[in-house]
């Protein structure tokens, strides 16, 4: 289980700091199991990095970035098999957003994504896998964010 | 206070920004989510130590 504090609205840096959550939404639960069945899935890779600048708590009830950047265009990031705790546990992705406008521009959120975006294409676009919201990073024109996402699947016996 | 479930045992995003100039900066784990709630809170203390570290260079 893991727990997210509902947080309609932020009104300090301290705020952000601290009730900063993240979540696999439940339309990325249909992700995991479309990537799971066939021999060939044909549910795409959820390795497409968005930003945006809403300030929601995250929950999982969530299909989209509350207020994604479509300035730019999303990442593509690399995914890769981490391991945690035991062999390959962890699916990993890595990305940068660059930012192509004047700034500063306070970005808050972040969340995979199993379809790309072009720049200047509204949102949403695609299956929303897990998003973040986090204290605000301030950036300018072209000032870039790696970002890089990791969850670790664990099973228990119950 | 919601409480999600079917979650990954963990999910964390750490970040790194790099300025116009070059730059770097290692913003750490930025958000993160585990299913031991004394992790969780482990992690924001150690988030707003930081901050109070960055005040106080600052």
């Amino acid at each position: 289980m893991v727990m997210v504090l509902a947080q309609p609205r932020r009104t300090s840096p301290m705020e952000g700091l601290i009730l900063a959550a993240t979540a696999v939404v439940e339309t990325g639960r249909a992700i995991v199991t479309g990537r799971l069945r066939l021999a060939t899935p044909t549910q795409a890779e959820p390795l497409h990095i968005g930003v945006g600048t809403g300030i929601t708590a995250t929950a999982t009830t969530q299909t989209a970035l509350v207020t994604e950047r479509v300035v730019e265009a999303r990442t593509a990031g690399t995914s890769s098999q981490q391991t945690t705790t035991t062999t390959s546990d962890t699916y990993r992705v890595v990305g940068t957003f660059t930012m192509s406008q004047a700034g500063p521009v306070a970005i808050t959120e972040a969340a995979l994504f199993d379809t790309t975006r072009g720049a200047g294409v509204a949102a949403p676009v695609g299956t929303m896998f897990l998003r973040s919201d986090f204290a605000a990073v301030n950036l300018s024109l072209n000032d870039s964010l790696t970002l890089t996402i990791n969850a670790q699947l664990t099973s228990s016996a119950a | 206070m919601i409480q999600g479930t079917g979650q990954p045992e963990m999910v964390s995003v750490s970040g790194v920004v790099t300025r116009a100039d070059g730059t770097t900066e290692d913003l750490g784990v930025i958000a993160f989510a585990h299913k031991n709630p004394v992790k969780v809170l482990a992690w924001r203390l150690g988030r707003v130590l930081r901050w109070l570290r960055t005040q106080r260079q600052g």
